[in-house]
C-alpha cells in the first residue's frame, strides 16, 4: 500500500489542541515540530508491528487506530484504540523495549512521527510533560486493569455491552446522536471482548431483538443506554 | 539479563527511591495479616510504597494483582481526577509501607526527574503485565491461569528455589476459580512432581521451566 504525504500544520498550530504536547511552551512545540513526519496510512494498514524495535512516537492528527496483541492460537486481541490527538508507541519508547502491541488504522488516518531521542529529550528537559505521561500511564493501568476484571469476570454478553460503551465512549456518536462513530465487524468486536464471532453475532442479535441497540451494516446504533449500561454490569 | 544483575538493579533502585521518598515527611505503618490499608470509595489521600511484605489490591472481591517491596499501591487513583480510591487493598502477610501524602508525592514529580523516570518504569511494567494477565484469562485453561499465578507470586530463597506463600484461597481470587478447583490442581501439580507443599502450606516450585513450558502450550 502506498502512503502519500499530506499537509498536516506545524505543532503550534494542530488542531488537536488538548493533545498530548499542549503543555510545550512555543519554541520547544518549533523544536518539536521541526523534524516531525507525516503520513498518511490507508483503512487496515499497519503502522507498527508487535515485537518491532521502536524507534518513534506517533501521533495521531486524524484518523482512528486500534492497537492488537497476537495470541498463541493466531487470533488477534484488541487491547485499546486511539483517537485524534492521542499518541501511540510511547510505552515501548520509555521503557525501552520492542513495541508491545500493533498497531492499524482502522480508517484512513494521517499520523505524525517523532524520533525516540527527540521524544525523551523533550521529556527530560520538561518536568509538566514528564507528569503529562505519568497521568497518562495511569489512564492506560486503569484502562487495563478494567480490561483484566470485565475478561475474568464477566459474562460474554456483559462484554460485548461493555465493549460497545467503551466504543461510544471512545469514539463519541455521528451527527444523529445514536450512531457510534466507528464501523468495526462483528470479528473486531469479538477480538475486543475476547470472545468467538460465533458468539458476538449471537450476542449482537439478541440485543438487536430487544431493540437496545440497532444493527445497521457495520454501523451500531444505541436505542437505549440505559439499558445497555445495565446488560454491562458496569456501575462506574 | 541474569537473575544475580537484576536482583542487584533492584536493590540499587529499592535503595534510591527509598532515600527519595524518606525526603518526604512520610510515615511508615506497619500491617498485620489482612489487615486492610485503604477501601475502595475512600478519599485518596495517600499513596503507599512497600518496603516489606506483600499487599493485595482488590476490586469488589477480584484480585487485580498482588504488589510486593518497591511497587506503589494507589498510583492510579491519586493521579486520576477521582477523589476516592477506586479499589481496596489488604496485607497478605504482615507488611510495612511508607505512607505519603499525595500532594507531596505529586510535587515530587514536578520537581525530581530521576524519581519521575522511576515512576514511569513501574507504570509501563505494571500496564505490561497486565494486558499479560488478561491474555492470560484471554487463551489459557484453568491450569495454566493456576500455573501462570504461581510462577509469578514466586521468588527465590537463599538457596535459589522459588517458592511461594499464597494459600489457595488466594490462588482462587486471583484467577477466578474455585477452591476446590485449586485444591485439585495443586494436588494434580504436585503428583507430577512438579511442586511441592510443605505442611504449612508453602509451594516449592520443583520444575520451573517445565512449568513454564506448559503455560506456553496452545490450549
Amino acid at each position: 500500500m502506498k502512503r502519500k504525504s499530506i499537509d498536516i500544520p506545524s505543532c503550534d498550530n494542530c488542531k488537536n489542541s488538548k493533545d498530548f504536547f499542549c503543555n510545550l511552551s512555543e519554541p520547544e512545540k518549533q523544536i518539536i515540530s521541526e523534524k516531525k513526519g507525516d503520513n498518511f496510512y490507508k483503512k487496515g494498514q499497519v503502522i507498527f508491528y508487535e515485537g518491532n524495535h521502536a524507534n518513534g512516537l506517533f501521533c495521531l492528527y486524524d484518523g482512528k487506530v486500534k492497537l492488537t496483541k497476537l495470541g498463541k492460537d493466531g487470533k488477534e486481541q484488541i487491547i485499546r484504540f486511539s483517537k485524534d490527538g492521542d499518541i501511540l508507541g510511547y510505552r515501548s519508547l520509555l521503557s525501552n523495549e520492542p513495541y508491545h502491541a500493533t498497531a492499524t488504522a482502522m480508517e484512513d488516518s494521517y499520523i505524525c512521527t517523532i524520533s525516540k531521542e527527540k521524544f525523551l529529550t523533550v521529556i527530560e528537559d520538561n518536568p509538566k510533560l514528564s507528569f503529562k505521561v505519568i497521568q497518562l500511564l495511569s489512564k492506560d493501568l486503569k484502562g487495563a486493569e478494567q480490561h483484566l476484571i470485565d475478561v475474568a469476570q464477566k459474562s460474554v454478553k456483559e462484554r460485548i455491552a461493555e465493549s460497545l460503551l467503551l466504543l461510544q465512549t471512545t469514539f463519541g456518536y455521528l451527527a444523529d446522536n445514536r450512531t457510534i462513530n466507528i464501523q468495526m465487524s462483528r470479528s473486531e468486536i469479538a477480538d475486543m471482548a475476547g470472545t468467538t464471532t460465533e458468539s458476538t453475532i449471537r450476542t449482537l442479535a439478541q440485543l438487536n431483538e430487544k431493540n437496545i441497540i440497532e444493527l445497521n451494516g457495520k454501523n451500531i446504533v444505541i436505542n437505549d443506554m440505559k439499558e445497555l449500561i445495565k446488560c454491562s454490569n458496569s456501575y462506574d | 539479563m541474569s537473575d544475580e544483575t537484576n536482583d542487584m538493579e533492584q536493590e540499587n533502585q529499592k535503595f534510591e527511591l527509598n532515600f527519595i521518598l524518606n525526603s518526604l515527611n512520610s510515615e511508615k505503618v506497619e500491617l498485620n495479616i489482612g489487615e486492610t490499608l485503604f477501601k475502595e470509595g475512600e478519599s485518596n489521600d495517600y499513596v503507599f510504597f512497600i518496603l516489606e511484605g506483600s499487599i493485595k489490591v482488590l476490586k469488589s472481591k477480584w484480585v487485580i494483582g498482588i504488589t510486593y517491596p518497591l511497587e506503589f499501591v494507589g498510583i492510579t487513583s491519586c493521579l486520576s481526577e477521582t477523589s476516592n480510591y477506586t479499589f481496596s487493598s489488604k496485607a497478605l502477610e504482615r507488611s510495612i509501607v511508607l505512607k505519603i501524602r499525595k500532594m507531596d508525592f505529586k510535587n515530587l514529580l514536578m520537581k525530581n526527574s530521576t524519581f519521575c523516570k522511576q515512576i514511569i518504569e513501574i507504570l509501563c511494567a505494571r500496564i505490561k503485565l497486565t494486558d499479560f494477565k488478561t491474555k492470560n484469562y484471554i487463551e489459557n485453561t484453568s491450569k495454566q491461569r493456576l500455573l501462570f499465578e504461581i510462577l509469578l507470586n514466586s521468588k527465590k530463597d537463599l538457596d535459589g528455589q522459588y517458592f511461594t506463600n499464597l494459600l489457595p484461597e488466594d490462588f482462587s481470587e486471583l484467577t477466578g476459580l474455585s477452591i476446590r478447583n485449586i485444591k485439585k490442581q495443586l494436588n494434580e501439580l504436585q503428583i507430577k512432581n512438579l511442586i511441592e507443599i510443605n505442611t504449612t502450606g508453602v509451594i516449592t516450585l520443583l520444575e520451573k521451566e517445565k512449568m513454564e513450558s506448559i503455560l506456553r502450550e496452545k490450549r
